[in-house]
Formats: structure tokens, sequence, C-alpha cells
């Protein structure tokens, strides 16, 4: 790990710890390399009640390099059912991707996915969402996304 | 004083407990890195980030990392004012913090006492006993202060004779030459100069400038270095390239360009300091960088082959089973590639060769 994703990523972890955003939890930070949070949207939206996990996972390049965000799918967590979520839990997003910039942090990306489940209309999965979960690669950075919709 | 590594630098910022002195302990950070600014530099729109952070990002993205506006490395400018804040702050800053616990310690004494007053006294007067002593302590500290910061011999005083602010130690000459200002300037300039040379005869320079302390470099002096255009530089280049900044020349061409690209970086941001290190502590730098950069390679989970064929047995056996079957009438539909495909390539394999 580089040292100065290192040092960030404790100021970042010390940050959280001392006050998280509203509607967002530390599940695990135990080292700088996989974190997982949990989102939950407050207010009106079609996900009310629901509690969803995002995980975070940082190379040396961080915060240069955008960190590897997905929703985790698993026995607990469910990814959210939205247009630019996929079933496996890899989000178009496009600040997860061409337009990350290295002053967005863990929070920052966190508010930015509970904006935009809260700003959703309907329940539905992105149109290619079996074709892409049955090829998609491990990580969402390996894939090139499209970014179509700036409504969200 | 000047040049602290930076983790030494890196405090907390939640030493404050004063949200604005925090907010402006903030302020002096790197968005990017989150610790003090190393090297202040700002593009055309003027957000300011480290020497070092400002380059690496746009040579990701030419762009500024906040406000997004095209931003190129060569006009990058240095913003020297913000980085002399920046070391008066740090001077200030135990200070500060000092001032602050002393405060909140009173604070919560003078409670506990000025409760106790008030059930023996009921009618104590409204301006309550919390204030002076507090601000006599500041007073204290400020005086603690100042005092510390005399020494030298730029302490004024006041001379007894003409009422105007005098460097203390030329007060006598002063009072003998007639309180004369022109005549100040004479002395100070040939107590200086005796100075030096009384320092060059023990081989003691007075002059930081004269003599760089130890990992550092004299300003002014070194020269900033050209991107490499690595996409069409040969190996043979490459490693000329390496050998001319005395860099070692080992490695894979990727990782001998990684390593130029990120000298070139580390260098020119170097370049930038107020008070540069020196060329063997950038060498250094670039070491740990490139070790580090290799210990978060090999962290990526890897994939045992024998381990994976054997957890996905059952599907490729029911593939073969499946493409067998088909076997008989495959000029009529051949199977689909991407079937075939899917688990052979496993999304974990596939991650690792990009």
């Amino acid at each position: 790990m580089g040292s100065i994703a290192t040092r960030r990523l404790a100021k970042e972890l010390r940050e959280l710890s001392l006050e998280c955003p509203t509607g967002i939890k530390i599940l695990s930070a135990n080292d700088f390399h996989t974190w997982r949070l949990s989102i939950e949207v407050m207010g009106d939206s079609l996900y009310q009640g629901q509690v969803f996990a995002l995980q975070f996972i940082f190379d040396a390049q961080y915060p240069i390099a955008s960190p590897e965000v997905t929703f985790v799918s698993d026995e607990h967590y469910k990814a959210p059912i939205h247009p630019h979520v996929y079933s496996n839990g890899h989000i178009c997003a496009s600040i997860l991707g061409t337009e990350w910039s290295p002053i967005l942090s863990v929070a920052a990306v966190c508010v930015t996915m509970q904006s935009m489940l809260a700003s959703c209309k309907k329940l539905e999965r992105p149109p290619d969402n079996d074709r892409y979960v049955r090829h998609a690669p491990k990580s969402p950075k390996n894939t090139r996304f499209v970014y179509d919709d700036d409504t969200v | 004083m000047v040049d602290l590594p930076r983790n030494i630098q890196d405090t907390d910022p939640e030493d404050f407990a004063n949200e604005l002195l925090r907010k402006v302990d903030n302020s002096l950070k790197c968005p990017i890195c989150k610790a003090y600014f190393d090297a202040a530099m700002y593009s055309d729109c003027g957000h300011t980030f480290c020497a070092v952070c400002l380059r690496e990002s746009l040579s990701v993205k030419q762009e500024c990392p906040i406000c997004r506006k095209p931003a190129k490395e060569l006009s990058m400018k240095k913003n020297i004012m913000l980085e002399d804040t920046l070391i008066l702050w740090q001077q200030a800053r135990d200070t500060l913090l000092t001032l602050e616990r002393l405060e909140a310690a009173k604070a919560s004494k003078k409670r506990k006492r000025s409760a106790s007053i008030q059930s023996i006294e009921s009618d104590s007067n409204e301006a309550g006993p919390s204030s002076r002593p507090a601000s006599t302590t500041v007073k204290k500290m400020k005086k603690r202060a100042e005092s510390t910061q005399k020494t030298g011999d730029s302490t004024m005083t006041e001379c007894p004779m003409c009422q105007n602010l005098v460097v203390e130690a030329i007060i006598n000459q002063h009072i003998d030459g007639g309180c004369n200002p022109e005549n100040d300037k004479k002395i100070t300039r040939d107590s200086q100069r005796a100075k030096d040379q009384w320092s060059s005869v023990f081989g003691k320079s007075a002059k930081r400038k004269a003599t760089p302390v130890k990992g550092e470099t004299e300003p002014g002096t070194l020269e900033k270095l050209p991107r490499g255009s690595y996409d069409i530089l040969k190996d043979k280049d490459l490693r000329r390239m390496l050998k001319e900044e005395g860099l070692p020349t080992d490695g894979e061409t990727e990782a001998m360009k990684s390593r130029h690209k990120q000298w070139v970086i580390f260098w020119n941001s170097n370049v930038d300091r107020k008070f540069p290190k020196s060329r063997e502590t950038v060498k250094e730098e670039l070491k740990k960088w490139e070790r580090e950069m290799a210990s978060s390679r090999r962290k990526r989970p890897q994939v045992n082959a024998v381990e994976h064929l054997k957890h996905h047995k059952t599907d490729f056996d029911k593939l073969v089973q499946n493409v067998r079957s088909r076997k008989p009438k495959s000029s009529a539909a051949a199977p689909s590639p991407n079937e075939v495909a899917e688990p052979v390539a496993p999304p974990d394999v596939m991650s690792i060769d990009d």
C-alpha cells in the first residue's frame, strides 16, 4: 500500500468514525485494502427501509486512482434494484470511472450513491443486466461503461 | 523546521477543539493527500495542491481535480505566500494548542469552583469569575512566546534618546552615532560582515543559505526534467534515460517506463520545493514508491489454476458433456462460443489479465 494512500485512508477513517454522513455506517474497515459501509436512503424514496452495503477496494494509487466500488450482493445484502446497478453489484456511475477526481473520498462516494438511489423513479435493472453479469470482469474498473444518463 | 518529513507534519486536525481553528488547519492541507501542503502549487484556476499530488493527478487527467477546468503541468505555478503562511502556522500551532488546552482546563476548574461559590454567596455579580484567570494565562503564554521568539540579534528596543525602535544589539553604537538611522544600517552591515568573517574562521556558517543543511539542496540550482514520450521509446532509450538520472535499469519495459515517469514527477516537484531535498533523498523516495507499488500488486488475489479446476470441475464436465452431445449435429448448430468460454475464463482470471 502506498504511504499516501495509507495516510489518506487513515484520515478518512478517523473522520468517518467521528462523524458519518446521515444514513451511512462503517461495517468493516480493518485494513486499508477493503472497506464495507452500509447505506440507507433517508426520507421519501423507493428504497425506504432497505439497507445496502457498499464495498470499497483501494489500491496503492488511491486517491489518484479511483477505488473499486460495488454493492455487496451476498446472503446478507442485496444490490439495490436500480437502472444503474447490475445484479452482481457493479455500478455504472461516472464518478467511479472516468469522472473520478482525487479530491473525492469514501464519504463523497457514499453520499453520491445515496442521492443516486434517492432520485430513482422506477425499480428496474439496467436493460443489459443479464448479458453484462454473465461476462462481467471481477472488478467493475475493468468494464468500460458508457455513461448515457445525465439525469441521475 | 521547514522541511519536516510529511508524516511528522501530518498532525491530526482533531487536535483543535475549536471548529474554526480546525478549519483553518485543514485549509492548509492538500485536498488530495490531506497532509500539509508540500510545495504548494496551483494551475490556471487557482486551486492549490502539493506539487507531487497535482503532477500525479495531471498525468492521469489534464484538469483541475476540484473544478475540472483544463489544466496542464506546464501552467503550474508555485504558491509561495501560502507556503510561508504554512510555515508560520506550523510554528504558531503548538502555541495555539497549548492555549486551547489551558483554557479548557481552566474552564472546567472554574465551573466547579463557580458552582461552589454560588452555593456560598448566591448574589455573585454577572461578569462572573470565569473570564479573568483564563485571560491572564493567555497573557503569560503570549509573553513567553514573545520572549522565546526574541532570540538572535533582531530584537527591537526603544532608544532612550530618540525614542525610535532600534535593533537591541546595536543600541550602543546607535546612541554613539548620534541616533542617525543611516548610521544604523552601516553598523548592521559591518556587524554582519564581521560575523561572517568570524564564522568562516571557525567553520560555522551563520547564513543558512551558504551551506544547505544535509539532505537539502540550495534552491535555484536544480533543473526540471522533461517527460519522456514513453510510448515510442525503445528499451534501449529507456535504459539510457534511466542511466542518465542514475536510476536502476532493471525490470521489464513497463517497470522502467513507470520508474522514469514517477522520477520526473518526484524530481520536478522537488525542484518546486522551497528547500529542495538532495538527489539521494528523492531517489530513496522513488525506491520506496516502487516497493509499495510492487507489494500492492502482489496483494491482489491470485488464482490457483489447479484449485480453480477442482472447484469448477462439475461445471466443466457438464459443458464437455453438452458439447459432446451436440457433436453429431455440429454442422447444423455450433455451440455458442460464449457458453464455452465463460467458465474457462472466470472473472478472477480476467481481472488479472487486465
